[in-house]
């Protein structure tokens, strides 16, 4: 949440209905607290004058983040378009507008990626030593966490698919002679992912009949997997 | 803001205007909804409304460019979807006055369940509602108060379709004031706006607006409209009488005043009743902006 605040994108949490149905116990003096990040709220310190309005909306920055103000506030002409704008607001049909805001997104994209990269984007479960590595997302990560523990494997979940987290993943795969990925779905949506950034799985082990596994199931298709 | 440090605050008027270029046709009939929306507007602010209290809301279509041309808070939602995005800013500050801008391309068929269930819900805001029975942003397509035999780019052997009457349609769904005005008459879309911007409850003003360029119909309304007068729109027989009066396609007399007024709960105000605190806006706005600094 903080993120999406910060950079004030929306953020797309995607759930399974395993998850959403699943109630686990948990100790909840016992959950570390998030690291909170700054953000960059309009600090009201302007005001109109014959140059126009304070505040800017899409104020140029360094880091594509424009300072957040919300209707209502004094002093404040909060102009939110979804046409390609100008710094107010105001749609823009300019070719050098049209750059200089393409500029600006792009750069709010790695200014996203480079903070995401400071937050831990990527758990290894099970046995982070060993050359055998399963990378799954969602929700067979409870059951794999299980089976990594068993027989002693590495297991290897990203949290965040976008932007994707490169090099944390290829960090925590480092090691890894033979990797496997295991997904709920029947094309490899995450290997595809993984491919497109150079990282090439030896094998998928792909579910989609609608069932979730159970520890006694994914272990026999881990061990044949990974064989 | 200014008040407080000794500066007078400047005149509304300097700052509701921006630094937009028009880009309507000459002799669109937006620049009626224009030029009633923004004395309104003005009118409300001279009457003690913050500027900043006004949000404008609206979409995609030659409506949507009306948001840069009024120096107030706007909103740019998605196609069909800016009644939906208008009535979440209104629950979310309610002290905030919410007037919406809709074609009747994107109010009345992407966002047609949008404006039912504010209309059903009866949230505090209005809708304007650009009429002018065609897609004019994408030049001439035929939309769902476009009437039969249209030929445009999408229907060029005619359209086939009738169009349905949007005012009977939001009646029948619990719209608590609805009007007609049409954009060759000022006077009396400004009376209308602002009794739809004060009338507590989902408001809509279908503004018969011509599309100079790809549906003139500026010769036959003339023809055909009147105004209004010894009706009583809080009457419900009479209410209903008038809004089927004209069907959307008939060349029957089309009756432009204050179609109909119901007094129904508003939306949002029944909140107090599951224990939920008036909440003080500017106050809370602060401590969210401070735990997020």
């Amino acid at each position: 949440m903080d993120v999406a605040w910060k950079y004030q994108l929306p953020a797309i949490i995607l759930s399974d209905r395993t998850l959403n149905d699943d109630s686990q116990s948990f100790v909840a003096d016992e959950v570390p607290p998030l690291p909170r990040l700054s953000q960059k709220v309009w600090d009201g310190a302007a005001e109109n004058d014959a140059s126009g309005p304070a505040y800017t909306r899409y104020l140029t920055t360094e880091d594509g983040v424009s300072p957040l103000a919300f209707p209502g506030r004094e002093g404040a002409t909060v102009k939110v378009n979804t046409y390609t704008h100008d710094e107010h607001g105001i749609s823009a049909e300019d070719p050098e507008t049209t750059v200089k805001m393409q500029d600006k997104w792009a750069r709010k994209g790695r200014a996203l990626a480079e903070e995401l990269d400071t937050l831990r984007q990527v758990n290894v479960y099970g046995d982070p030593k060993s050359a055998r590595s399963v990378v799954t997302w969602g929700s067979p990560t409870g059951a794999m966490r299980e089976v990594g523990e068993l027989i002693g494997v590495r297991v290897v979940q990203p949290v965040v698919l976008w932007p994707f987290p490169a090099r944390q993943l290829k960090q925590a795969l480092v090691g890894s002679a033979r990797v496997a990925v295991l997904e709920m779905n029947s094309t490899g949506q995450l290997a595809g992912l993984m491919e497109r950034h150079g990282l090439n799985a030896d094998v998928g082990i792909l579910r989609y009949d609608g069932r979730p596994y159970g520890v006694g199931d994914l272990r026999r298709q881990v061990e044949k997997a990974l064989a | 803001m200014s008040a407080a440090q000794g500066k007078p605050a400047p005149r509304a008027a300097a700052i509701l205007g921006t630094s937009a270029k028009n880009t309507w046709c000459p002799g669109c009939g937006n620049f009626a909804v224009l030029n009633a929306l923004k004395p309104v507007l003005l009118g409300l602010i001279d009457e003690g409304t913050r500027r900043e209290d006004i949000v404008l809301v609206a979409d995609i279509g030659c409506h949507g460019k009306i948001m840069d041309y009024v120096g107030v808070n706007t909103f740019n939602s998605l196609h069909g979807r800016s009644v939906a995005s208008a009535a979440g800013i209104k629950l979310a500050n309610p002290r905030l006055k919410v007037i919406v801008n809709v074609g009747d391309g994107s109010g009345l068929a992407e966002g047609l369940d949008h404006i039912l269930f504010a209309a059903k819900r009866n949230v505090d805001i209005t809708v304007i509602v650009h009429d002018n029975g065609v897609y004019g942003l994408t030049i001439g397509q035929a939309g769902p108060e476009t009437p039969p035999g249209y030929k445009g780019r999408s229907t060029p052997y005619g359209s086939l379709e009738e169009p349905f009457n949007p005012l009977e349609l939001l009646h029948v769904a619990g719209a608590s004031y609805l009007a007609r005005g049409y954009s060759h008459g000022i006077p009396l879309l400004k009376r209308l706006y602002k009794e739809a911007i004060l009338h507590p409850g989902f408001s809509v003003v279908d503004t018969l607006q011509v599309c100079v360029t790809f549906r003139n119909m500026y010769e036959a309304y003339n023809d055909r409209v009147y105004q209004l007068e010894g009706h009583d729109p809080r009457d419900e027989a009479q209410a209903l009488a008038k809004i089927r009066e004209w069907d959307y396609r008939s060349d029957g007399p089309v009756a432009l005043g204050t179609l109909s007024v119901r007094e129904r709960p508003v939306y949002g105000e029944q909140f107090a009743a599951y224990g939920v605190a008036e909440v003080d806006v500017e106050a809370k706005l602060a401590e969210v902006f401070a735990s997020l600094t």
